[in-house]
């Protein structure tokens, strides 16, 4: 044989055999040992607890109070130009998200908009855990200048002279007092976290008046809290998959009636080679914690601290659950009160859910990666962290099992398990 | 000592929490009455001996111990069969095998009887081999007690 044809075959053989151990799918078998039939139940959204009430919100679980923050939610007037609401970024028809890489508010945004479905569950809110609670979170985007760009004193007097606004929150939280009734706060723009006028102005302030004014203001998050979680998430086909399987005699699905067969194997990667149930473990692919994973910030930008910053935010915010407008007795905030707060959350941001996750790209804390085939790629990888160090090691899938997890991921979307009521402006 | 859950023994473990679920209202009801139902009428969930003779013994408010879920445990501490009392107790921990620590940063916050401590602010937030370190200093020699357990 000439050295030539030699060299030929000898590279169409190697490349066979590269491209067939990368794509052909070798893993044959989806049968379920014990183990992971556990998993397989633990993330069902069968095993999911009703959601326990905030107790730093005493209208968390009050309808009037979801009704009230229904009507907040969708309301354009609560921004400075009267034309952004919650409902702006968190859309109901993307699943509460926005489709964008940074949320767009007034001004562009520093972080991707995450989803509201099943957000309720977390006791940590932002993609650094800056808040302990989904009230305390709800207030910020309404004074932040690239949102809503409000400050405090105006949110409050457009409370107090909006008729239908008003009847709805003095249902809810009782009468707001007289004094501040009769206050002219139209031309004050106040804030303490405002720019230096509005500073200025609130300082110049009664304490009482502050105090009362940032009561409301925190009143307008509980019940916008209140109603987000009415948004909690629908089953997949995954979750009929989970069901099928207490059920069936075999383990196997060998019809393919519910999950195909790479979708099977993606679910065996999910649990196995992939580790990707170490962080999205639970009913809502989430353990609400903080982790770095390596995400490489945005191109001209330094890598953020995560919730090593998160943390001390949280801990220092007067909204927390031991500040003055918590309801919640201090032995009751267990979270914010034995927090992590060392080295190694440099860097970490928080685990976001899976479910609806193939609806909701793009994805990372500042929409980095705009695909699932993206973020699977950085997973296999998991390069140097730019900061502190990157806990997920290189998962060497294949080609074809890349796919398999991909396939999988996309078999948790379902609309929201929510009244439709709940998903459109109030009438 | 090491204490492993697998496979099986956690599906007792997950009936246990169905059973568990069962009798919410009864065992609300006997706490209405006044009855004490409390961690110390349970055996421990975990038990060690430390190289100095330490016994430590823990006791959940969580059992099972579930993931994700923020709770206290009890721990007891005896030496020579007595309790030790007054002792500095730290307690940390983590998965050896993904090179992180616990979560939260839990921390002794009482001690209602001699030789028992409340170990407030523990959470597990992720599936696999975890390692928890119990240092003990006081009157005694200091000492360090090990557990390891799979969730």
């Amino acid at each position: 044989m000439r050295t030539g044809l030699k060299i030929f075959l000898g590279g169409f053989l190697a490349t066979a055999g590269w491209l067939a151990w990368e794509w052909v799918p070798w893993q044959l078998k989806t049968d379920w040992d014990e183990e992971e039939l556990m998993l397989i139940q633990s993330l069902s959204l069968d095993s999911l607890e009703p959601l326990k009430l905030d107790l730093s919100n005493s209208v968390a679980g009050s309808l009037e109070a979801a009704e009230f923050g229904h009507t907040l939610f969708f309301e354009k007037r609560l921004s400075a130009n009267q034309s952004v609401s919650c409902a702006s970024c968190h859309q109901p028809d993307n699943y509460f998200t926005d489709s964008l890489p940074l949320a767009m508010g007034i001004g562009l945004g520093t972080r991707h908009t995450p989803s509201l479905v099943g957000l309720s569950y977390s006791p940590w809110y932002y993609w650094d855990g800056r808040r302990d609670s989904q009230w305390s979170q709800a207030l910020a985007p309404l004074e932040a200048k690239h949102e809503q760009g409000m400050d405090r004193t105006s949110l409050v007097n457009f409370i107090l002279h909006d008729g239908p606004h008003l009847e709805k929150y003095e249902k809810v939280f009782g009468a707001i007092s007289p004094d501040l009734k009769n206050t002219d706060l139209s031309n004050s723009p106040a804030s303490p976290i405002g720019n230096s006028t509005e500073k200025e102005t609130w300082q110049s302030f009664e304490s009482k008046t502050q105090i009362e004014i940032s009561k409301i203001f925190s009143n307008i998050g509980k019940a916008l809290a209140a109603y987000q979680r009415q948004l909690q998430p629908g089953g997949s086909r995954f979750d009929d998959y989970t069901r099928a399987l207490q059920t069936a005699s075999l383990r196997e699905d060998p019809k393919d009636s519910i999950l195909n067969r790479r979708e099977r194997l993606g679910l065996k990667l999910f649990l196995g080679k992939g580790n990707c149930v170490d962080c999205h473990n639970g009913p809502l692919f989430t353990n609400h914690e903080f982790h770095n994973t390596g995400v490489i910030p945005l191109p001209g930008e330094l890598p953020p601290m995560g919730r090593f910053d998160g943390i001390r935010i949280a801990r220092e915010d007067p909204f927390n659950c031991f500040g003055p407008y918590s309801d919640a007795n201090p032995k009751d905030c267990a979270e914010l009160q034995f927090a992590r707060d060392t080295s190694e959350m440099v860097g970490a941001h928080k685990t976001p859910t899976l479910r609806n996750i193939a609806k909701t790209s793009p994805y990372m804390h500042t929409g980095q990666q705009k695909s699932l085939a993206e973020v699977i790629e950085h997973y296999n990888e998991a390069p140097t962290a730019m900061v502190s160090h990157n806990e997920a090691k290189p998962l060497k899938l294949r080609r074809s099992e890349m796919k398999q997890l991909e396939a999988f991921l996309r078999t948790l979307s379902a609309p929201p398990a929510t009244d439709s009521v709940w998903l459109n402006p109030p009438n | 000592m090491i204490v492993i859950i697998r496979g099986p023994e956690l599906r007792g473990v997950m009936k246990i929490c169905k059973i568990t679920k069962t009798f919410a209202l009864p065992i609300l009801f006997l706490l209405a009455l006044g009855v004490n139902v409390n961690a110390n009428d349970s055996p421990p969930i975990f038990e060690t001996n430390s190289t100095q003779g330490y016994t430590v013994k823990i006791f959940s408010s969580l059992n099972p111990i579930l993931l994700n879920q923020i709770h206290e445990w009890q721990l007891s501490i005896e030496r020579n069969n007595a309790p030790v009392s007054g002792a500095s107790i730290v307690l940390t921990g983590g998965m050896p095998n993904h090179d992180h620590g616990l979560p939260t940063q839990p921390k002794i916050t009482s001690e209602p009887a001699p030789g028992r401590y409340i170990l407030e602010g523990i959470r597990f937030h992720m599936p696999g081999l975890w390692e928890i370190i119990i240092d003990i200093s006081g009157d005694g020699p200091q000492d360090t007690a090990t557990i390891e357990f799979k969730l």
